[in-house]
C-alpha cells in the first residue's frame, strides 16, 4: 500500500521513451506478450479467477450467505472444499461468490480513479503552464496524505458500503495515474509528429486526442494491473479497521479481516482467503511484470 | 542549489494549505461531531451539548474556524484535543517520534534485503535465483500487512518465544513490526535496484571492463552499483515517506504508539485539532523528505544539476 | 527469458503457502476441539469455570512480592480528570488513584469508601454522611468535608459543564457541618443515590489541585487520595502507578502497575499467552478455548450487567404495530445466537435489565417459536413479511456484529428481509441523537449497563415518554403512562422494597409491549496470568487493585 508512487514513477521513466517505438510495434509486442511465461501466467490466473467470478453456481452448490450456525468453523472437508466459516457457512462458495465482488471493487476503483487520473495527466502534460501547476499540486495535496488516512476520512464522510468503498480507493488512485500519464506526455509532447501534428494546423484537442493519446495509454494500462493488487489490499485493511463493506456482503478483504480473529481456532480461515487473494494479486503483478518485460526491450534479450 | 530549496519550499506552501483545507472540508461533512462523541450515548442534553459546542468554537463559521486554525499552527500551536483536553503538538511528536523509529528500522531492513536482492537478480539475471527474487518480491506485495503481522506475531512470539508481540520497550520490539512494514518495500527497492543495474550493465564501459577480464562480482560492485543507484536512492526516500505515512495497519497490530493509531484514533472521535495537526505534520514530513531526496540526487549526480524537473 | 522462469515462481508461492499452512495446522489442541460439536465441547468446560475462579479468590497468596502488574487495556485513557469521564477505561485508572463517597462492592451491591456511615432524614431529602478521618491526599492536603464538598460543587456547577453532573442530578446543596459530616440535599427522594455517588467520574481530586490547575493540567495530573499514585503517562503506550504508602486503607502489596493500551483483540490473547502482561481485559470470545488450555494463566469470564438489544423504531410502520414487534421477539432463536456464535460466553436475556444489576427481577423473555412469529406477522397484515434496515454500531459490544448477521438470517426465515448497515460509532452517535420525526432508524442495535449498577440509571433512560430521544435513550419511542408511573416511583423513594415491586411490575409490562428484541447479556472475560492473586471483579468491567497479589 506503499509503493504505487514508485511504481508510477519507475515505470513512467522506463516507459516514456518506449512509447514510440511501441506504437509502430503494437503487432509485434502483442504476440510477445503472449509469448511471455510471466503474462500468460497471469493471464490464466485471471481467467480462471473471472471464470469462478462468472459462474459461481457451476463450481459450488452453497449458498454464500446461508448460515448453518451448528456447523461452524469446520475444517475443510469434502463435504466443505475449504470448510466453514464463523457463522457456518461454505467458505469455498464464499470465495467463489467473493471474487465477483473483490474483482469489481479491484477493478472498478482503479478503472475509475485512473481514468480520471490519466485524463487530468494528459491535460496537466500537455497544456503545461497553469494547467499543470494548478492540477499537479492538487495531485501533491492528494499524494501528501498518506494513502489509507485518506480512505478511511472519505469513509468516515460517506459511510461503509461497497460504493463507498469503491469511491473511496478510486480516489486515492488518482494522483498516480496522473502523476506517470503527466511524465509520458511530456516526453511524447515534443516528437517530431506531435509538432507536425500541431504545425499543420490541427487543434489541440484533435492533437491530443489523435496523436498523443495513442502513445501514452499503455503505460497507466500497466500500472493499472499493479494498482488493482493494491486496491484489494486497501479494501482488505479498510474491513480491519472495521470500514469496510456490510455483512454478510462476500467481500474477499472484509473476510480476511473477520478470519484474523479465528486465526488460532480455525486457521484454515485466513489461509483459505488470504491464498486465494494473494494468488490473484500474483496473477496480476505477474501480467504487469510481463507486460514490462515486453515494452521493455532493455530487459529483453 | 540555494534557489531550488527555496524554490521547493514555497511551492510546498500551498500544498499544505491544500492539503488541511481538504482534510477540514472532509472532516466537518462528517456525519458525526466530536461533541456529540465525546457525550456519548448515557445522556443527551442538547442544551450540554451546544454549550460545549459554543466553548470550543464550533458553532462559529467554517472559514472563521479554519483560518483560525493556520493562524494559529503557523504561530507553532496545533490546539488541543477535544478528547483529552491536551495539547495536541505534544502527544503527535511522540507518535510521530515513534513512527519515524519505526519507519527507520523497516527503511534499513529494506535496503539490506532489497537492495542484496536486486543485486543478486542482476547478477544472475534469468537463473534460479532471479526467479527467487522475483518470487520473493511478489509475494511481499501480495499478502496483506496484517495478515503476515499476526502470522509472525504467532510464528516468532508464541511458539518460538523469541521477540516480544507489541508494544515498545527496547530494539527487540521493533524487530517484528519493522520486518512486517519492510516487506512491500523490500519487493520495490529490489525491483527497481535490478532494472537499474541491468541498464548498466548494457553500457560501454562496463563492456570494456569485462573485456578488460575483471570478473562479474567486481564488476558490480565497483563500477555497476555507484552508477546504478540514482533510481534507488529516488525510490528509497519515496518509500521512507510511504512507510513514515502507511504504518497504520502495522501499529495496529502490534500496538506500536506511533501516529498512524493515533490519527486513525483522533478520525473515529472526530477529533478535529488532532486530525488536522496530524495531517499537517505528516505533509510537513512529507515535504521535507521529499526535498532531501532531491538534493540527495542532485549531490550526488552532477549531471542532473541542470537538467529540467520533469 | 527461460522458459522455467513462470512456473518456478508459481511454485515458490505455493510451497510458501504449504510452509504456513503446515505451520497454522500444528496448533494441536485447538484444533481437536473445533473438531467436536461446538456446543458439546463447550458444555464440558463451562461447568468447570465458576470453581476455578472461587478458588482463586479464597486461595491466600504467599508473602506479598511487591512487583510491578502490566494490565493490558483495550483503549488508551481518555482523562485523568475523573469528572470529565465517561468510559470505563478512564474510570478503571482512575479508581485507582483516586477515593469516593461510596464504591460497589463484587457482588453488586454499594458501601462507603470515604463516607463510614450515613443516615437518611425523614423526609427523605437529606443524607448526612460520617467521613473516614486521617485521609491525605497524595499531595499532602487533607481530605475533610469543605474537600468533597468542593469537588461535588465542581461538579454540580453548570458552568463546567462537566459528564459527571448527570450523577448529582436533583441535589440542590452540599453542606459541611464539621471536618468528618458532610449534609447532602435533595429536591426529591433519591433511591439510586448512593449508586450515583459511587460512580467511577465521582473520584475526589485535591482541593490544592482543583484551585491551581486548568481543567487542561487537570486531565494530565491526577492528585488523589487512592491506594496508587500517578508516575507516568505515554499517550498510546503505558500509564505508570505505584503504591501510596501512606494509604489509609489497605496498602496496596504490588509496587507498581503498568497499564498498557493494546487495541488489537488478538494481540492482547497473544500478550497474555506470553506472559507479557500479567491481566488483559476483553477477550475475544473464539480465543477463550484455547487460552483455557495453557498452564501459567487462566480465563476469567465475568458476569457482566450489559444486555445487547434491538430497538424497534415505534413510530414507524410496521414497528407501530405491536404484534409485528412481538412476531420479531419470537422469530430469534437467542439459544443459538448465544451457544453458536457467543460460544456460551453470554447468557440469553431475561429482558432489558441485567442480572446483577441492583433492583433486578427475573422475568420470561421470549422463546423461539417462529411458527408463532409467522403467525403474529399474518395477524398484524404482514403475512408476507416485510423489508427492514438494522443499523448495528461497529466494534463496540461483544459478539454483536456477528449476533446481528444471526438475527438476520432467522428473521429472512419468517419473511422478513432485513438490510444490516454496520455504523461507525461517532456516525451512529450522532445520527441516533433524533427525535421521532427525524429518526431514520428501523432496528437498531445497541447494548446498555447501568454504570452505577442500579436499575433507575438504565431503564428511566430508556422507557419514560420524557425521555424520548434526542433528549434520551428512549429510542423505540415507547410511551405507556403506567410504565412512567413505576420509572417514577422506582426514582423518587429510597426504600429498597417499594422499588423493587415496582421494577418488577414495570419489566413485565415492558417484555409484553416488546419495544426492544432482547438478545443476550454479555460477559467480560479476563485473561489472568496464574502468578496473580486476590483480583476480585466489579459487575461494571473495573477492579480495585489494591489486594492484587504478584507471588514467585
Amino acid at each position: 500500500m506503499r509503493y504505487q508512487a514508485t511504481d508510477s514513477v519507475a515505470l513512467g521513466n522506463q516507459l516514456q521513451q518506449d512509447e514510440v517505438e511501441f506504437a509502430s510495434n503494437r503487432r509485434r509486442a502483442l504476440r510477445r506478450l503472449f509469448r511471455n511465461r510471466m503474462s500468460v501466467l497471469g493471464l490464466v490466473i485471471i481467467f480462471i479467477y473471472l471464470f469462478a467470478a462468472a459462474f459461481p453456481g457451476l463450481l459450488s452448490p452453497y449458498d454464500p450467505i446461508k448460515q448453518e450456525l451448528e456447523n461452524r468453523l469446520q475444517p475443510p472437508s469434502a463435504k466443505n472444499l475449504m470448510g466453514t466459516d464463523e457463522f457456518g457457512r461454505d467458505v469455498f462458495a464464499r470465495v467463489l461468490y467473493g471474487a465477483r465482488l473483490s474483482i469489481m471493487v479491484g477493478l472498478l476503483a482503479v478503472a475509475s480513479g485512473g481514468s480520471i487520473g490519466f485524463v487530468i495527466g494528459m491535460l496537466a502534460g500537455y497544456f503545461g503552464g497553469t494547467v499543470d501547476s494548478v492540477f499537479m499540486r492538487a495531485m501533491d495535496i492528494l499524494l501528501s496524505l498518506p494513502g489509507l488516512i485518506l480512505a478511511i476520512a472519505i469513509i468516515a464522510a460517506l459511510g461503509t458500503g461497497l460504493t463507498n468503498v469503491l469511491i473511496a480507493i478510486g480516489i486515492y488512485n488518482i494522483p498516480q495515474f496522473a502523476r506517470m500519464t503527466r511524465s509520458t506526455v511530456l516526453a511524447v509532447k515534443d516528437e517530431d509528429y506531435v509538432l507536425a501534428a500541431r504545425t499543420s494546423g490541427n487543434n489541440s484537442w484533435g492533437v491530443l486526442v489523435h496523436h498523443i493519446f495513442p502513445n501514452v495509454w499503455s503505460a497507466p494500462l500497466i500500472l493499472a494491473t499493479l494498482r488493482f493488487s493494491t486496491a484489494i489490499l486497501i479494501g482488505a485493511g479498510l474491513s480491519f479497521l472495521g470500514l469496510g463493506v456490510n455483512p454478510p456482503t462476500p467481500e474477499w478483504g472484509a473476510m480476511l479481516a473477520a478470519s484474523r480473529g479465528y486465526l488460532r481456532v480455525a486457521p484454515h480461515l485466513a489461509f483459505a482467503y488470504g491464498l486465494v487473494l494473494s494468488v490473484l494479486v500474483l496473477g496480476f503483478n505477474a501480467l504487469g511484470e510481463g507486460l514490462r518485460d515486453v515494452f521493455d526491450p532493455r530487459a529483453v534479450r | 542549489m540555494l534557489r531550488i530549496i527555496v524554490n521547493r519550499l514555497l511551492l510546498a506552501i500551498p500544498v499544505l494549505v491544500g492539503v488541511t483545507l481538504l482534510v477540514f472540508l472532509i472532516l466537518h461533512s462528517v456525519p458525526g461531531d466530536p461533541v456529540a462523541t465525546f457525550y456519548g450515548m448515557d445522556l443527551a442534553p442538547g442544551d450540554d451539548l451546544e454549550a460545549m459546542r459554543n466553548e470550543l468554537g464550533l458553532d462559529r463559521p467554517l472559514s472563521a474556524q479554519y483560518l483560525d486554525f493556520l493562524w494559529q499552527a503557523v504561530q507553532g500551536d496545533l490546539g488541543n484535543s477535544i478528547k483529552t483536553r491536551r495539547p495536541v503538538l505534544q502527544d503527535l511528536s511522540q507518535g510521530v517520534v515513534n513512527t519515524a523509529q519505526l519507519a527507520m528500522a523497516s527503511i534499513f531492513i529494506a535496503i539490506v534485503v532489497g537492495m542484496s536482492l536486486g543485486i543478486l537478480a542482476a547478477y544472475k539475471a534469468y537463473s534460479i535465483w532471479d526467479n527467487i527474487s522475483l518470487s520473493v518480491s511478489l509475494f511481499g506485495i501480495s499478502l496483506p500487512v496484517f495478515w503476515i503481522g499476526l502470522l509472525l506475531i504467532w510464528l516468532m512470539s508464541v511458539k518460538l518465544a523469541l521477540l516480544p508481540s507489541g508494544g515498545k520497550g527496547d530494539w527487540r520490539n521493533l524487530i517484528l513490526p519493522a520486518l512486517t512494514l519492510s516487506l512491500a518495500s523490500i519487493a520495490v527497492i529490489s525491483r527497481v535496484t535490478r532494472a537499474s543495474l541491468l541498464e548498466i550493465l548494457n553500457e560501454d564501459y562496463i563492456r570494456t571492463a569485462r573485456s578488460k577480464g575483471l570478473s562479474g562480482l567486481v564488476i558490480m560492485l565497483r563500477h555497476t552499483l555507484p552508477n546504478g543507484i540514482f533510481p534507488v536512492i529516488t525510490v528509497v526516500g519515496l518509500q521512507f515517506g510511504y512507510l513514515l505515512a502507511g504504518t497504520v495497519l502495522v501499529e495496529t497490530v502490534f500496538s506500536w504508539p506511533g501516529l498512524g493509531r493515533y490519527l486513525v484514533d483522533a478520525i473515529k472521535f472526530r477529533d478535529y485539532p488532532v486530525v488536522q495537526g496530524g495531517v499537517l505534520i505528516v505533509a510537513v514530513v512529507f515535504v521535507v523528505i521529499n526535498l532531501l531526496v532531491d538534493i540527495l540526487y542532485y549531490a550526488l549526480n552532477p549531471r542532473l544539476r541542470t537538467a529540467e524537473r520533469g | 527469458m527461460k522458459r522455467q522462469r513462470w512456473w518456478l515462481v508459481f511454485s515458490t508461492m505455493v510451497v510458501l503457502g504449504l510452509v504456513l499452512a503446515a505451520c497454522g495446522g500444528a496448533d494441536e489442541p485447538t484444533d481437536e476441539v473445533e473438531g467436536q460439536p461446538a456446543a458439546e465441547a463447550e458444555q464440558a468446560k463451562a461447568t468447570d469455570e465458576p470453581a476455578a475462579e472461587e478458588e482463586q479468590i479464597v486461595e491466600e497468596p504467599a508473602p506479598a512480592a511487591g512487583g510491578d502488574l502490566v494490565y493490558a487495556l483495550p483503549s488508551d485513557i481518555v482523562s485523568f480528570d475523573p469528572h470529565t469521564t465517561r468510559e470505563t477505561v478512564s474510570g478503571m485508572v482512575n479508581s485507582q488513584i483516586f477515593d469516593y463517597l461510596t464504591i460497589l462492592t463484587p457482588d453488586g451491591s454499594v458501601e462507603g469508601e470515604l463516607a463510614k456511615s450515613w443516615e437518611v432524614s425523614d423526609d427523605e431529602l437529606t443524607w448526612t454522611f460520617t467521613l473516614q478521618e486521617g485521609v491525605m491526599f497524595h499531595d499532602g492536603t487533607e481530605l475533610n468535608a469543605a474537600a468533597i464538598k468542593l469537588n461535588l460543587d465542581r461538579v454540580l456547577n453548570p458552568d463546567n459543564a462537566l459528564p459527571a453532573s448527570r450523577l448529582l442530578k436533583g441535589i440542590t446543596e452540599v453542606n459541611v457541618v464539621d471536618d468528618t459530616t458532610l449534609e447532602i440535599v435533595t429536591e426529591a427522594p433519591l433511591g439510586a443515590l448512593l449508586f450515583h455517588l459511587s460512580h467511577y467520574s465521582l473520584g475526589m481530586i485535591s482541593p490544592a489541585a482543583l484551585e491551581s490547575m486548568s481543567p487542561e493540567e487537570l486531565a494530565q495530573n491526577p492528585v488523589g487520595s487512592g491506594p496508587f499514585k500517578f508516575v507516568s503517562y505515554t499517550p498510546n503506550e503505558s500509564i505508570v502507578l505505584e503504591r501510596n504508602d501512606d494509604y489509609w486503607g489497605t496498602v496496596p502489596a504490588l509496587d507498581t502497575v503498568t497499564f498498557k493500551p493494546v487495541p488489537e483483540p488478538a494481540s492482547r490473547s497473544v500478550l497474555i499467552e506470553t506472559g507479557e502482561a500479567d491481566v488483559v481485559t476483553k477477550l475475544a470470545p473464539q480465543d477463550v478455548d484455547f487460552l483455557k488450555e495453557l498452564d501459567g494463566m487462566r480465563v476469567d469470564v465475568i458476569p457482566f450487567t450489559r444486555v445487547v438489544f434491538i430497538h424497534m423504531n415505534g413510530t414507524k410502520a410496521p414497528f407501530d404495530n405491536v404484534k409485528v414487534r412481538q412476531a420479531l421477539s419470537w422469530a430469534v432463536d437467542r439459544e443459538s445466537i448465544v451457544s453458536n456464535i457467543l460460544n456460551d460466553l453470554a447468557v440469553v436475556a431475561t429482558g432489558p435489565l441485567g442480572n446483577g444489576v441492583s433492583m433486578y427481577s427475573p422475568t420470561d423473555n421470549y422463546g423461539y417459536d417462529p411458527d408463532k412469529a409467522r403467525d403474529l406477522l399474518a395477524e398484524a397484515g404482514y403475512a408476507d413479511g416485510f423489508t427492514t434496515k438494522m443499523w448495528v454500531p461497529q466494534g463496540r459490544y461483544q459478539g454483536a456484529e456477528e449476533a446481528a448477521q444471526a438475527v438476520q438470517a432467522q428473521l429472512a426465515e419468517v419473511g422478513v428481509t432485513v438490510e444490516l448497515e454496520v455504523v461507525e460509532w461517532s456516525t451512529l452517535l450522532q445520527n441516533i441523537r433524533k427525535g421521532p420525526d427525524e429518526a431514520e432508524w428501523e432496528m437498531l442495535l445497541l447494548g446498555f449497563a447501568p454504570a452505577t449498577n442500579d436499575a433507575d440509571w438504565q431503564l428511566y433512560t430508556q422507557f419514560h415518554t420524557d425521555n424520548w430521544a434526542p433528549a434520551s435513550n428512549n429510542r423505540s419511542f415507547y410511551s405507556n403512562p403506567e410504565v412512567d408511573a413505576l420509572l417514577e416511583t422506582g426514582k423518587f423513594n429510597t426504600d429498597p422494597a417499594i422499588r423493587k415491586q415496582a421494577y418488577a411490575e414495570l419489566l413485565k409490562i415492558v417484555i409484553a409491549d416488546a419495544p426492544e428484541i432482547y438478545l443476550y447479556q454479555t460477559t467480560q472475560i479476563y485473561g489472568v496470568r496464574d502468578n496473580v492473586s486476590g483480583l476480585e471483579y466489579l459487575p461494571i468491567d473495573i477492579q480495585f487493585l489494591e489486594k492484587v497479589k504478584l507471588t514467585e
